[in-house]
Order: structure tokens, then sequence, then C-alpha cells
């Protein structure tokens, strides 16, 4: 198929494409599970500020997890057993604390905008976003790296699928985490 | 990588990053009886946000082996694998949006929201428009930012990454509140 001239559709494309379909059904997927929070959203002033913060997080933390073993898998600096253990210590180490960290930051923020913007104080944002990121990082983390492997060996550009598959399957388990979390704190 | 450097390459940028996206939510937080009143605008609101991120993860990940592989210089990011990868996200992007508009619709409807081809078309519309900013805006910072994490010998991954799907956020989630508040 030409597209302005260019023939565009090849491996990578299907690749992304692909992705990208099961990525927005995913997505639909997380809607779906977010209407549970419709009451919530009305009750607690302040979660469609946090909402965007916490996907994009996970998104960002997983994301870059993946891209740096995509790109040390590509270049081929990653053969050794010593070495994938290595960069499996260090990168969860890291990828939890940020995350502890981050999300944190991000409930304080969302506090603040609240309690200057809305003139309502609302702690409990601090809370939903620490403990919904913990929880879902204990399925996150294992699974991002797991699935890279998994696909680099399956002869498959991890680099076109891991950044929706993240995003995707974060954006659930994210998702599902603030649902829970927000049900037992609210 | 040890995990001290990961973690002083991101820390910074992640909080902008969730700065960035709490305006964002802001947005998002203003038209939120709208939300409520329509379901399929609720429930595209992920997959809006997963787009935003996988625009932002693929083109930084191949920006960044392109560079690392040399098939693209740093001086000169406008060349034909570039205008490609244009070219091919904005096509699936377009895809995508309009699959995600009426699965959200179909979705919302079994949720009780009542089918009207007025609501669908508005809504095409808003999400389709939104899309398009986001390739944009995020092919805009992807290059700009490639350039500059290039330079400075920094990780692109680390860097570019967040800062791509947070200025994105902002740009996408106010503009999608935007439209909402416009249109419907």
């Amino acid at each position: 198929m030409r597209i302005l001239g260019k023939t565009t559709i090849d491996k990578e494309f299907e690749e992304i494409y692909f992705s990208e379909f099961l990525a927005v059904t995913g997505g639909i997927i997380g809607g779906t599970l977010l209407l549970g929070l419709t009451e919530s959203f009305n009750l607690i002033a302040g979660l469609f500020i946090l909402f965007p913060g916490l996907l994009e997080m996970h998104g960002n933390i997983y994301g870059s997890l993946s891209a740096r073993l995509s790109n040390l898998l590509l270049l081929g600096k990653l053969k050794k057993k010593e070495e994938i253990s290595y960069f499996i210590k260090e990168n969860v180490l890291a990828s939890f604390f940020l995350l502890f960290f981050v999300s944190f930051v991000l409930g304080l923020i969302s506090y603040l905008f609240v309690y200057f913007f809305l003139g309502t104080s609302n702690p409990v944002l601090i809370l939903i976003s620490l403990f919904s990121s913990i929880l879902s990082s204990f399925i996150e983390i294992p699974m991002t790296i797991y699935t890279t492997f998994w696909i680099f060996k399956h002869k498959l550009d991890p680099e076109d699928i891991m950044g929706p598959y993240v995003t995707t399957f974060g954006d659930i388990i994210s998702i599902l985490s603030l649902v829970i979390i927000t049900g037992v704190l609210a | 990588m040890k995990a001290d450097k990961i973690i002083k390459e991101s820390l910074k940028v992640l909080i902008v990053g969730s700065l960035l996206s709490s305006i964002g939510g802001l947005g998002l937080e203003s038209v939120k009886d709208k939300f409520a009143m329509f379901l399929p605008l609720m429930i595209i609101l992920p997959a809006m946000a997963s787009m935003i991120g996988n625009a932002g993860i693929v083109l930084v990940s191949k920006i960044t082996t392109f560079l690392a592989l040399g098939k693209i210089r740093h001086d000169n990011l406008n060349n034909r694998l570039v205008r490609k990868l244009f070219f091919q996200l904005t096509f699936v992007f377009i895809l995508t949006a309009i699959y995600a508009t009426f699965l959200s619709i179909f979705v919302g409807m079994s949720k009780g929201f009542i089918f009207s081809w007025d609501f669908t078309l508005k809504m095409i519309f808003v999400v389709l428009a939104t899309t398009l900013f986001i390739v944009f805006l995020v092919f805009c910072v992807a290059l700009i930012g490639g350039r500059y994490a290039y330079k400075k010998k920094i990780d692109p991954d680390d860097l570019l990454i967040p800062i791509t799907t947070s200025v994105a956020d902002l740009g996408s989630f106010i503009l999608f509140a935007l439209l909402i508040f416009l249109v419907f």
C-alpha cells in the first residue's frame, strides 16, 4: 500500500499497527474498569487530576525500563548471565525507588492543586497515589522485564511492541489498583 | 547502568512530568460532569492516555536506536527514515482513533448509553483532532529532545520518554478537555 507516494506497509508498520490496536483495546478495557470509579470521581475531588499523571508515570518508568533493555538486547550488549542479572538487579531497584518517590510527589501535587484551585483539603489523594502504585508494581515490574526478553527471543522487535504493551498492560493494572485502593480508602 | 545513575537521570524529569500531567488532569477535572453524562468519553480516556504514551515510547526508542546505529545523524534529523516514521505513526493513529471511538461507544451502549449519530460524529472529531495533535507534538518534542540528549550524552530513554509523554499529556488532555467543553 502506498501513502503520499511512499510504500508504508512493511513489517515495522504491521508490528506498530498490531501492537497499537491491542493497546487501544486494552485502553478501552481499562476505561470500562474506570466506570467503576464514576461515583468516586464525584466524591473525591481531584481524582481526575491524579489520574493522567498516575498512568503517565507508570508508562514512563516501565517504558524507560523496557527501552533500556531493548536497546541493550538489540545492540548485543546483554548476552552473559551475569550481565543480565546485574541489569535486572539495578533496574528493579531504580524502578521501585522512582515509583515510590514520584507517586508520593504526584499525590502531593494533586493534593495542592485541589487545595488551591478547588478549595478542598483531600489528603487521601496522596495515599491513593502511593498505595495504588506500590500494589501495581508487584505485577508490572516483573512482567515488563519478562515480556521484553520473551519478545526478543521470538525474533520480534521489542521497540515496536513493548511501548504499547507497557502502556496497555500498565494502564489496566494501574486502573485496577486505583479502583481497589480507592474502594478501600474512600 | 547503575541504579543511582538511572535514578539521577530520571527523577527530575519524572517529577516535572507529573506536574505537567497534573495540569492536564486539571483540564479533565473541569469537565468531569461531561464524562459522567457521556460514558464513552470516560471509557476512551485510558486509550487516549495509552496512545500518547505509545507514540512517545515507540518514537523515542526508534530515534535512539537510529542515532546509536548511525542510521541518522544528530545534526540532520530530517531524513527519509524519520519522515517514513512520521507517516507511519500518523496513519496508524488515525485508524486506531476511529477504532477506539466506535469501541468505546459500543461498550458505553452496553452500560446504558444511548447511541446517536450526532454524538458519534462529534466524538470522532474530538478524538481525531486530539490524536493528530498528539502525533505532531510528540514528533516535535522527540526530535528536538533527541538532538539535545545526544549532544549532552544523556541516555535519551531516561530523559526523552518522560518529557515527550508529559508534554504530550499536558497538551492533549487540555485540548481534549477544551474540545469536550466546546463541542458537547
